[in-house]
């Protein structure tokens, strides 16, 4: 070594053949990159139409997603022949213009019954873990469908034994069917079934993907698509004080989320202290969340968190309706529970035993009430909601 | 030296396990001279010494919401980059005490980020043998595996963390642990060193923990000055989040929900090549240091609810030209990193995307200039430009900043 140095009377260029030296050694390798085996996420035979980075939802293996299932899927939504008395389609308590839902604290059913739970808006559906108010083992919109067809407590579309046959006739009568059924289950010739209406009516549901609200853009990187009130609201949702985000986060905005990057499934629910009748915990008979399906006390007033997208479209709140705008909610929040003073539901909603500690209460200043709902405005999604994708396909062909 | 330099140069020089290219390239290199106090003082067994270093910076590679990320490698520790405007790049206090025959005890305090006081290193040494210079040490400790994990802001050139340590060691690497060191010859330092594992890329507990061996050697003649070193560092990490910018060490930065779930199950292993030559003459000096650093990542990201297996292979390197003339000294450094990933499951783009493991496009690079002109023994003025394209846009700054260190105890020196 040391004779070697000795050898090379000049220094300097001793240092710059070095440098060159690990030039060339750091340029091989080339530029560096990142590489993947989704291992077939990203395998459709649908155009989703997300925005990029955004996952694709699971499609179940008996249904997999066709443009022609979701076609004749949207007209059988729009038609009110698909009910026991024709008088009832699920587009008359999912409305396009109020975000897929209706408006009323709770809906009606085609033979008058009145349904105990608000009418849930349907958008990204296909991300929800679990489907309905609080049901978990409802997985997919196939099983979740049968509800509102077949359903008898309450009766919704009222399809029952004794009127299947003449519902399925209604609808082979309509000469708009036969190439539609044939187009979306091909080889079977146009047979109209009530398999075929359930496969067709889920794929429907399953497509109305809404991704382009002001958020969604801010999220993507528009830092301008959200006012300075609505960023405020923002950064109050996703704190660690109000704790909005712990089940209403991530780009579903509810904790109640599936898609076909997940591993780890959840299904979680919340009793968020709406109700304490007797100070026992209890919420109302015809209402107590998870507990009905489980009986497991704990269980009690327990609901899946809602996805919060087009919230602003979709009063009154809540399973039951019961909040009729977004300020009552907040101060619903703010106060860590529901306090019913007087009547047959009277309790103080916010000692519920089996309340979520996530539901602490906290401090709002009157400009902070209006920065948290400027954020939940800007969860609209204008686009969706006239979008003729989903609209009233009989409008356009009368 | 140079010709088998070369030679192992052109035949290895594309294949993978660069180690013993990255060896070869001990070149020669400036020494950056960190210690300011020596642990050998002759007179005093005290010693105590500290540095300041604070600059303002024209702008900065660090995104409006303030999280750093370097686009393709996973970041944590304290590789917090520089930001914008007047910063306190570093300040410590380092005492250095021998308290007996065999028996040494070093504290260094310090901060590398405006407001942040911590405890650097806290450690106790032991001289086991005097034949082969056997000696212990543990406690809280800087890895030294290279001696560049162990500079700082107002003792080297650049007031801007070296971004190969930013990217891959989390700035510095800084533990609890014990270290094993022998100079079977002059010159020669072989040291083992073993780690809790509470620091990044490592974490502590089950499945955690790091290690770290390395060779180095000095070699001084007439008005030369060499360094060669080389080091292997394995570090494995069981449930490690960037914990950059959560629980309240939020350092300006917004947390991301989403940035923060994710979890890191795996291991990293790491083995670089430096060197550091020095020449001097009458009223100039010279000097060229440099380092090469691979590294394979490989292990889990998940957060909540989904998981993708990640495979890194990263490299980067630094070459740092410097030229003085009485008080004025000019120095170049270049930084490059080359990072490749591999996903493998469903959720591999999406998390990739969280984590901030997509290619930028460009390789991250940085070009810095720095001229520093020394005031009077200690301080310095020092004026930077840098280009740094270490995230996706490159962004050009200047910095002006003063630096000073020295000796408060034994006065005078
Ligand atoms: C009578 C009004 C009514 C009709 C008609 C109706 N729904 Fe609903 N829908 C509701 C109500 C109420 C809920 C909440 C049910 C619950 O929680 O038990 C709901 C829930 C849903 C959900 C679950 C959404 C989620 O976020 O989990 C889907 C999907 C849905 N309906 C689709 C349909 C389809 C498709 C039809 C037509 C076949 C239909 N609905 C007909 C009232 C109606
Ligand atoms: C512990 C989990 C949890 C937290 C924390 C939480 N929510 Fe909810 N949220 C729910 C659940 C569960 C429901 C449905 C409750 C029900 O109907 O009984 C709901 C309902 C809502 C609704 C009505 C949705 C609809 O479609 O009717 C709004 C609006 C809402 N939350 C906003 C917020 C805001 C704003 C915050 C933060 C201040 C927040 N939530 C915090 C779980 C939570």
């Amino acid at each position: 070594m040391r004779r070697c140095i000795r050898r090379h009377r000049r220094p300097w260029l001793n240092m710059v053949l070095a440098a060159c030296g690990l030039l060339a050694l750091a340029g091989c390798g080339g530029e560096g990159e990142t590489t993947f085996d989704d291992q077939g996420a990203t395998a459709t035979a649908f155009d989703w139409r997300l925005p990029a980075g955004t996952p694709l939802p699971l499609e179940p293996l008996d249904n997999p997603m066709t443009e022609a299932k979701f076609q004749l899927g949207r007209h059988l939504f729009y038609d009110r022949r698909l009910s026991g008395n024709g008088t009832q389609a699920c587009a008359d308590c999912h409305l396009q213009a109020q975000g897929f839902s209706d408006g009323l604290v709770t809906p009606t059913g085609s033979t008058g019954e009145v349904h105990p739970r608000n009418a849930q808006p349907l958008l990204n559906v296909a991300y929800h873990a679990t489907l309905t108010w609080a049901n978990p083992s409802l997985l997919t919109l196939e099983q979740q469908i049968l509800v509102p067809l077949f359903g008898e407590t309450p009766v919704e579309q009222g399809i029952n034994d004794d009127n299947l046959e003449t519902v399925l006739t209604r609808l082979r009568d309509e000469p708009v069917y036969p190439p539609l059924f044939e187009a979306a289950f091909p080889g079977r010739g146009s047979v109209i079934d009530m398999a075929a209406v359930v496969k067709a009516l889920a794929s429907f549901v399953r497509g109305m993907v809404s991704f382009d609200s002001a958020f969604d853009r801010h999220e993507r990187g528009d830092l301008q698509a959200l006012d300075a009130s609505a960023r405020r609201g923002r950064a109050l949702f996703f704190s660690e004080q109000l704790e909005c985000f712990h089940c209403h986060g991530g780009y579903h905005l509810s904790d109640s989320t599936l898609d076909r990057t997940m591993s780890f499934i959840e299904r979680p629910f919340h009793n968020t202290g709406l109700f304490n009748i007797g100070g026992r915990g209890d919420y109302p008979e015809d209402n107590q969340g998870l507990f009905e399906i489980t009986g497991d006390p704990s269980d009690m007033g327990k609901f899946r968190a809602p996805t919060l997208r087009n919230i602003a479209l979709t009063a009154p709140y809540m399973h039951d309706g019961s909040m009729a705008d977004l300020a009552e909610v907040i101060e619903f929040y703010a106060a860590g529970g529901r306090q019913i003073a007087v009547g047959p539901e009277a309790g103080d909603g916010r000692q519920n035993p089996f309340k979520d500690s996530f539901v602490n209460g906290f401090e709002l200043r009157q400009q902070d009430q209006e920065d948290l709902i400027a954020f939940l405005n800007s969860l609209t999604d204008f686009s969706f909601i006239a979008d003729p994708r989903f609209s009233n396909p009989w409008e356009a062909t009368p | 030296m140079t010709t088998p330099v070369f030679s192992i140069l052109s035949k290895r020089r594309c294949r993978r396990g660069r180690l013993v290219a990255a060896m070869a390239l001990a070149l020669p290199a400036v020494a950056t001279a960190h210690g300011i106090v020596s642990s050998e003082r002759e007179d005093s067994p005290l010693s105590v010494g500290a540095g300041v270093s604070a600059s303002h910076r024209w702008d900065s590679v660090i995104a409006d919401s303030g999280r750093w990320q370097v686009p393709g490698v996973l970041m944590g520790g304290e590789a917090l980059g520089s930001e914008q405007g007047f910063t306190l790049d570093a300040a410590s206090v380092q005492l250095d005490w021998r308290a007996g025959e065999r028996t040494h005890v070093r504290l260094d305090i310090g901060s590398h980020h405006a407001g942040e006081i911590e405890l650097e290193e806290a450690l106790v040494g032991y001289r086991l043998a005097d034949s082969l210079g056997l000696q212990i040490e543990a406690g809280r400790m800087k890895a030294r595996f290279s001696t560049e994990n162990l500079s700082h802001a107002y003792a080297r050139p650049f007031s801007d963390n070296n971004l190969v340590y930013d990217a891959f060691y989390g700035g510095h690497v800084v533990d609890e642990g014990a270290r094993l060191m022998v100079t079977p010859w002059a010159g020669i330092t072989l040291g083992v060193e073993g780690w809790r594992g509470s620091q990044f890329p490592a974490t502590a507990g089950d499945d955690g923990g790091a290690r770290d061996v390395f060779l180095h050697w000095r070699w001084q003649d007439g008005a030369w000055q060499v360094e060669l070193g080389t080091w292997a560092q394995w570090a494995e990490a069981r449930d490690r989040s960037d914990s950059r910018y959560t629980g309240g060490h939020s350092h300006g930065g917004d947390s991301d929900t989403a940035a923060d779930a994710l979890r890191f199950d795996g291991d990293q292993d790491s083995q670089g090549a430096g060197a550091r030559l020095a020449w001097q003459r009458g009223d100039w000096s010279a000097g060229l240091a440099a380092e090469f650093v691979q590294v394979d990542v490989s292990g889990t990201l998940r957060d909540t609810t989904r998981q993708a297996a990640l495979s890194g292979d990263y490299r980067g390197w630094w070459l740092q030209p410097e030229l003085r003339w009485r008080r004025q000294a000019l120095t170049l450094r270049y930084t490059k990193l080359v990072l490749d990933n591999h996903l493998t499951g469903v959720a591999g783009p999406d998390l990739a995307a969280v984590a901030g493991l997509n290619h930028a496009g460009h390789d991250p690079d940085q070009w810095a200039v720095s001229y520093r002109y020394q005031l009077q023994d200690g301080l310095g003025l020092r004026l930077e430009w840098t280009r740094n394209r270490a995230t996706a846009e490159p962004v050009n700054y200047l910095a002006a900043g003063l630096y000073w260190s020295g000796a408060l105890w034994p006065a005078g020196n």
